[in-house]
């Protein structure tokens, strides 16, 4: 039932809920999106060596390596850089200025415009 | 001068012829001489008066004859001569006496009376001479002395002042007036008569001794003021402190040498301790102050910790410090300290509960004091405190119920007093209020920490998956419909936690937090108002507009004012009843009114209106399944603008909410900020 692939290129979601990251990776299937998951920061930066992202959906609070951090640590990382980044967050209050942020709970045709507008 | 002459020459030798010679020769010093003088025979009969005696009483020598004298006596003084005199002539020895005698004027002198008896060869008496000196010059300056003497003593022992003589170098007390002994507490035969050291032993070593010393040798006074002394006044080995002004004055002899002191005193304790407890009361309100002050001051917990230590050091203390108990590690964590030491790291900065004399504290939940540092086994170093000249100690629990939120303590150079302990038992308590104020705020900051992420979570989960089963063409009618009650629960237990959350932080201590930017409060009830009646056609709303909407607002916060009001009025309001929303106000304030009719609210709801957890309507709707909490964040959020809200309720007039917001903040812009 998978759609012919809308892009070659993958969204990298980084969310430590396992039901919104898993959720969010069928729907996208479905709909011809390649799809990589990532349960913190840390993960993250290692999955953007390997494939070629085109968003990073990016949840803010996590244990771990959270949104935060992993935002600093890609200003070192000259591949994550390049990838714009969208915050998917329940503190929206707290998001860093900068970034385009859908706050939690997420409506998921608010999800997919802003994906569609960059993959 | 009489007396040679009363008792005579021997006269036995003489010839006869002589014997008149002599006699005439007597006779002529006997009136020549100053004094009065008679002779009587041996039984008291008087027989002869000399020329004195006639002249000083103007009588005639019958008036006088025998026992005539008797008439120019003082009739008060006469029978007590004249038994004096009978006694003497029975006993036939020489008496003396003193008495008044009239003088011819009618005044009375005093006189001095000698009587000798003249006896011949064999013994027997045969004459009494009698001599009269007038001493009354020097009888009435006596009596002025004495009675001046006497009036002196009054004063010495009636005088407001305590007063005494020292004298020798030992100090012996020679004088002591009774307000003297009475601040000595000892009666004058105590004191009198012994030097001073041993009639008031508790003085040695006080320092007065030497002074007394000083002032014999140099000859110089000295002044003393409000100077303490310590005395057994009660007599039962009990020393009190006095205090004393009072001059040692030197007392110089007849030669010019200082023999002696003068002491001089007033006690002042009553006004020296009266003065010492109003400063002291003054002390203590301005510690309760300045604590009250520091633990409402809004700053973090730490900081507040350190000005009630810094407010302790100045009622007194050397050095204070604040532990706050860690329930889960069992640990005293010190938190402030201020005074002598004002680290925080070291021995004391982590205790146990029952270590050391601060963690025993807390294990006993009792206070600790004392006034006797050194001698206390519970100071594990008192040659440290002896060294920092710290005498006393106060270590309280502090308690909150059963619950031990801390434990406070201080050292001080001074005895502590009831009162200043008191003071303190109650500060104790304040900061164990204060600390549990902040274990509360942090647990509120972990709730809206917890509601804010943790649940919003779950709920993204559900939101999404039931929207994707909505926009599942596979997916059948039914679950569809379920999959949108889903939805639609989803957002609404979604505004649950979001007013849980702007409930949680209108309650914390920074409010409702804003961003203040300059907008339209117009346009941001046009916004909310569209997006309302676009869920509600058919439903009329009209704008009435008499004053702009600019000024400085938060348009997320401003916007849900307005979906609460309108929301609300929507709600309860009837079908066929227009809502109309009116902007006034002038150039400092926008005043906004939002009128709506429906069934009133009952008038006893009308003052709880506001309040949390309260949705007063007998209107259920399946819309109005929330926590009432709308119009409590909505108030919230208008008080945070530093604006005011009220609402009027009737069936004629409608149900009227009105709010009045400044356009301008008169203080910062980001107020509420945080």
């Amino acid at each position: 039932m998978a759609l012919p692939t809308r892009c070659r290129r993958t969204v990298v979601i980084v969310d430590d809920d396992e039901d919104i990251r898993e959720t969010l990776r069928d729907f996208l299937e479905d709909r011809g999106f390649r799809v990589a998951v990532a349960k913190d920061g840390a993960e993250a930066l290692h999955l953007l060596d390997d494939v070629e992202a085109c968003l990073i959906l990016l949840d803010l609070v996590m244990p771990g390596m959270d949104g935060w951090a992993f935002l600093r640590a890609r200003e070192n990382h000259a591949t994550a850089l390049r990838v714009p980044v969208c915050i998917s967050t329940s503190a929206p209050d707290k998001a860093p200025s900068g970034f385009p942020v859908i706050p939690k709970p997420v409506d998921i045709t608010t999800v997919l415009d802003v994906i569609s507008r960059y993959c | 001068m009489d007396a040679p002459n009363g008792k005579g020459a021997p006269s036995g030798t003489l010839s006869p012829g002589a014997i008149g010679h002599e006699r005439a020769l007597l006779e002529v010093l006997f009136d020549a001489m100053p004094q009065l003088g008679w002779t009587a025979q041996p039984d008291g009969f008087i027989d002869h008066y000399n020329r004195g005696w006639y002249e000083y009483t103007g009588a005639t020598p019958d008036q006088m004859a025998g026992w005539g004298w008797q008439s120019v006596h003082d009739p008060a003084h006469l029978p007590a001569v004249t038994e004096k005199w009978k006694r003497a002539i029975a006993a036939g020895e020489p008496v003396e006496f003193e008495f008044p005698l009239r003088r011819r004027d009618g005044a009375f002198r005093w006189f001095l009376t000698r009587v000798h008896p003249i006896r011949d060869e064999s013994g027997t008496l045969v004459r009494w001479v009698g001599i009269n000196t007038d001493i009354h010059d020097q009888r009435i300056a006596h009596e002025r002395l004495q009675e001046q003497r006497a009036r002196y003593f009054a004063l010495f022992s009636q005088a407001p002042v305590a007063i005494g003589l020292l004298s020798g170098p030992t100090h012996i007390v020679e004088l002591a007036n009774p307000l003297l002994c009475q601040l000595w507490g000892r009666r004058s035969s105590q004191v009198l008569g012994k030097p001073i050291a041993d009639a008031i032993p508790e003085i040695k070593g006080q320092g007065f001794v030497e002074l007394l010393d000083d002032v014999l040798r140099t000859g110089v006074p000295h002044v003393g003021n409000e100077t303490p002394g310590l005395v057994d006044q009660k007599g039962d080995g009990t020393l009190e402190t006095l205090f004393l002004n009072y001059v040692y004055e030197p007392m110089r002899n007849e030669a010019g040498i200082v023999d002696g002191v003068a002491v001089m005193a007033v006690d002042v304790t009553t006004q020296v301790v009266g003065r010492e407890s109003i400063a002291r009361r003054a002390r203590q309100s301005d510690f309760a102050a300045s604590v009250g002050n520091a633990l409402t001051g809004g700053e973090p917990l730490p900081v507040q910790l350190s000005r009630c230590c810094e407010a302790m050091v100045r009622l007194g203390a050397a050095f204070a410090r604040i532990w706050v108990h860690d329930e889960s590690s069992g640990v005293l964590e010190l938190q402030a300290s201020a005074g002598l030491y004002t680290h925080l790291d070291g021995p004391h900065s982590r205790v146990k509960v029952g270590q050391y004399k601060i963690g025993l504290i807390a294990a006993e939940r009792r206070p600790h004091l004392t006034n006797q540092v050194a001698d206390d086994p519970r100071v594990s170093d008192p040659e440290w405190a002896r060294r920092e000249g710290l005498t006393a100690f106060a270590g309280y629990p502090m308690m909150l119920g059963d619950r031990l939120v801390g434990v406070m303590a201080l050292f001080a150079r001074e005895p502590l007093n009831s009162e200043t302990l008191q003071a303190l038992g109650t500060v104790a308590s304040q900061i164990a209020l204060a600390i549990e104020r902040e274990q509360i705020e942090r647990f509120r900051e972990l709730f809206i920490g917890m509601l804010g992420h943790d649940l919003r979570n779950p709920l993204s989960a559900i939101l999404m998956g039931a929207q994707i089963l909505i926009a599942s063409p596979e997916v059948p009618e039914r679950p569809r419909r379920t999959a949108e009650r889903m939805r639609r629960s989803v957002h609404r237990m979604s505004r649950m936690v979001d007013q849980l959350l702007d409930y949680t932080r209108a309650r914390s201590a920074g409010g409702i937090p804003l961003v203040l930017a300059s907008a339209d409060l117009v346009a941001i009830c046009r916004e909310s108002a569209q997006e309302l009646q676009q869920a509600n056609p058919g439903r009329t709303l009209t704008l009435h507009i008499t004053a702009g909407g600019e000024g400085d607002w938060d348009e997320d916060r401003m916007g849900q004012v307005f979906s609460n009001l309108l929301g609300n009025a929507f709600t309860y309001g009837k079908a066929d009843e227009e809502i109309r929303v009116t902007f006034g106000g002038d150039a400092s304030e926008i005043v906004c009114e939002v009128l709506s009719f429906g069934v009133p609210i009952p008038p006893a709801s009308l003052p709880h209106i506001f309040d949390p957890f309260r949705r007063v309507t007998q209107v259920k709707t399946s819309t109005t399944t929330g926590l009432g909490l709308g119009l409590f964040i909505t108030r919230e959020i208008i008080h945070a603008h530093g604006g005011t809200i009220r609402v009027t309720s009737s069936a004629l007039d409608g149900t009227s909410f009105v709010f009045a917001v400044p356009r301008r903040r008169a203080e910062s812009k980001s107020e509420g900020l945080g």
